[in-house]
């Protein structure tokens, strides 16, 4: 009984989190798991004291090991020392020498450097280079207006209805229905929001479901939800923290559905209170949702056709789903890295194209390959997507098996 | 090897080793550096797709070189910066690394340097027998069964990225990993399970005091 649940624990991330103290939100989640677990709390106490050793133990035995080896490296080594001193004296005095061989030495440097490849287009893409994307959209109201959200005033924008719709100063759009005259519930005008190409904002909805909106990504919602149900529709990638909201009659929870278009296979996500990540990008093979917390079903409609669970799947914490032409499955989500465009960063690891993918949205350019840039290239690395493309584009030429040169605003990948 | 040992790993002042090593050759100072960045430079390498031996003859080569040329390093501005990029160096065999591309690495992280609060503890609550039987279990792990305990515990790597860092599934990760827990938890029997036990409430009332 305890060996399943140790099993099931050690497979979760957060609760590792928990165990070596990594992140405070984990850590107040599985006291509270516990909390709620009396029984369970002896086992889990004690699978958590056993990684906390074995985490300890494991690292420092590695350390005294290798350090071991390295001063037994040292300890032979004097000899070699004592030689390379040597001839570097010898060097020194013999003047003439040392600069026949520096003359010699300047002149292979020169026709070696002519004759060299560049290595790294760093410098050159350095000199025309692209600044990183910002927080740029338009909205479009229910009578087909069109506001700039990136050159318009802070402050109430328009009213919708009874709901105020109100752009703050750091890069989120408010809507605050108006409580007074709250009966005025059911109105189903439509607002969108637009993110071009180097473009991301954040959206507060009516109900306090807060969305962030990445590049070129869509999100249609109505202006003010009716009762019994939340509908929202997304192209591109958003993230989602959904305000739990109960009806006040019937006391049920009312769901929140996103409609997630992407071309080859659109989903319904069904979800109750909870934060998850979409991926639906009509040019991604493959679309991702990630969940961090609550649970959501997703179900896949075939066409448009108004028949969905042709295919479902209910995810838990640290799940995704994979879906695309054929395909349709559950696994081990990389939070870390489906959540980083939230938090401002790039996460890579992938494969090339699927990382230059995300750098053509949030530079706003056009990857071009031609025939001899690699056909398959996983890629692992970390950068801040505030940094200019440049050095986005340094960082993966660092791999040594790709060249990425910036052209006006088009990337040109050559082996 | 002992508790004493360990109590002595401190609190990263490792700019004041990095001087003593220039100026004394203070071999203590420079076992004191070598520690504090093993395991970051083994997470840099390791996330960057090398394999962890690489990762460990890089750093040696490199420690090694700062130890022979310690009298000629005074010039060195910066020691982390200096120990980073030499050693990404080194894993790329290429002088061109730019600085710009250790930008986000200009902080050593604490928890890969100084034990945790938790860790004092569980290490001062295990009892003198349960100790022996572990430094025996750990000293009797597989290589390649360490190798994984520590990217996951120790570097906090995820399950993907140590599968693809010893070219394995998932699933045997996993396995591997539930295997040495539930091996050590069998292996300090009983008894020593009991006190690890007792040990761990009294931490649990310990993390409520301070959160």
């Amino acid at each position: 009984m305890a060996d399943k649940l140790f099993e099931e624990l050690l497979k979760d991330e957060s609760f590792l989190n928990f165990c070596l103290n990594r992140s405070a939100d984990d850590v107040l989640f599985w006291q509270n798991w516990i909390l709620e677990h009396p029984d369970q709390q002896q086992s889990v106490n004690e699978l958590r004291t056993l990684v906390i050793r074995l985490r300890q133990d494991v690292a420092e035995a590695k350390v005294r090991k290798q350090f071991s080896r390295l001063k037994n490296t040292i300890d032979h080594r004097p000899a070699i020392r004592r030689r390379k001193r040597g001839i570097r004296i010898s060097i020194v005095r013999n003047i003439g020498l040392a600069a026949s061989l520096l003359i010699f030495a300047s002149v292979a440097a020169y026709f070696y450097m002519v004759h060299q490849r560049p290595k790294s287009n760093y410098l050159a893409n350095k000199a025309h280079d692209i600044a990183a994307g910002g927080e740029r959209a338009e909205l479009v109201l229910s009578n087909g207006r069109k506001i700039n959200l990136s050159t318009a005033k802070n402050g109430v924008l328009t009213t919708e209805g009874n709901v105020q719709v109100a752009k703050e100063a750091n890069g989120q759009l408010v809507y605050q229905p108006n409580t007074a005259n709250a009966g005025a519930w059911e109105t189903i005008n439509e607002n969108t929001i637009r993110t071009p190409a180097g473009g991301q904002y954040a959206v507060l909805l009516p109900d306090g479901s807060k969305v962030w909106l990445n590049a070129h990504s869509e999100l249609t919602y109505p202006v003010n939800f009716s009762k019994g149900k939340r509908s929202v529709r997304l192209r591109g990638e958003a993230y989602f923290e959904i305000a739990h909201v109960t009806d006040p009659q019937t006391h049920r929870r009312v769901p929140f559905i996103v409609d997630a278009i992407s071309g080859y296979s659109d989903q319904l996500i069904q979800v109750i209170g909870t934060h998850f990540n979409v991926n639906c990008y009509s040019d991604e093979p493959v679309s991702v949702t990630s969940l961090l917390e609550g649970k959501i079903s997703v179900s896949q409609r075939r066409d448009t056709g108004q028949s969905p669970n042709s295919h479902a799947a209910v995810l838990i914490p640290g799940q995704e789903l994979r879906s695309g032409k054929d395909l349709f499955q559950v696994g081990t989500a990389d939070v870390e890295s489906s959540i980083a465009w939230k938090n401002g960063d790039f996460v890579f690891r992938e494969d090339i194209r699927s990382a230059l993918r995300k750098v053509a949205r949030w530079y706003d350019v056009e990857i071009i390959y031609t025939a001899d840039a690699p056909k398959k290239l996983t890629i692992g690395g970390y950068i801040s997507k505030k940094d200019n493309i440049s050095d986005v584009l340094n960082l993966m030429e660092a791999t040594g098996k790709i060249h990425l040169k910036l052209e006006g605003r088009r990337v040109l990948v050559t082996e | 090897m002992n508790r004493s040992n360990k109590g002595k790993l401190r609190s990263g002042d490792l700019q004041s080793d990095w001087e003593s090593l220039l100026l004394n050759r203070d071999e203590l100072a420079f076992e004191a550096l070598y520690t504090g960045y093993f395991h970051y430079l083994s997470l840099i390498g390791t996330k960057r797709g090398f394999e962890a031996e690489q990762i460990d003859d890089n750093i040696n080569e490199l420690f090694l070189y700062i130890w022979e040329n310690s009298s000629r390093l005074h010039n060195v501005t910066n020691y982390h910066n200096y120990i980073i990029t030499s050693f990404l160096r080194k894993l790329y065999k290429n002088d061109q690394v730019q600085t710009e591309n250790i930008a986000d690495l200009v902080n050593l992280p604490d928890f890969l340097v100084v034990p945790s609060v938790e860790t004092e503890h569980v290490f001062r609550k295990t009892t003198q027998e349960s100790e022996n039987k572990l430094q025996k279990y750990i000293e009797a792990l597989p290589e390649r069964q360490s190798l994984m305990i520590y990217q996951k515990f120790y570097l906090g790597l995820s399950y993907s990225e140590i599968a693809e860092a010893n070219n394995l599934s998932i699933n045997t990760v996993y396995n591997t990993i539930y295997k040495a827990i539930f091996n050590l938890k069998a292996a300090i029997g009983d008894n020593g399970g009991l006190i690890l036990t007792i040990s761990a409430l009294l931490l649990l009332f310990f993390l409520f005091f301070f959160h």
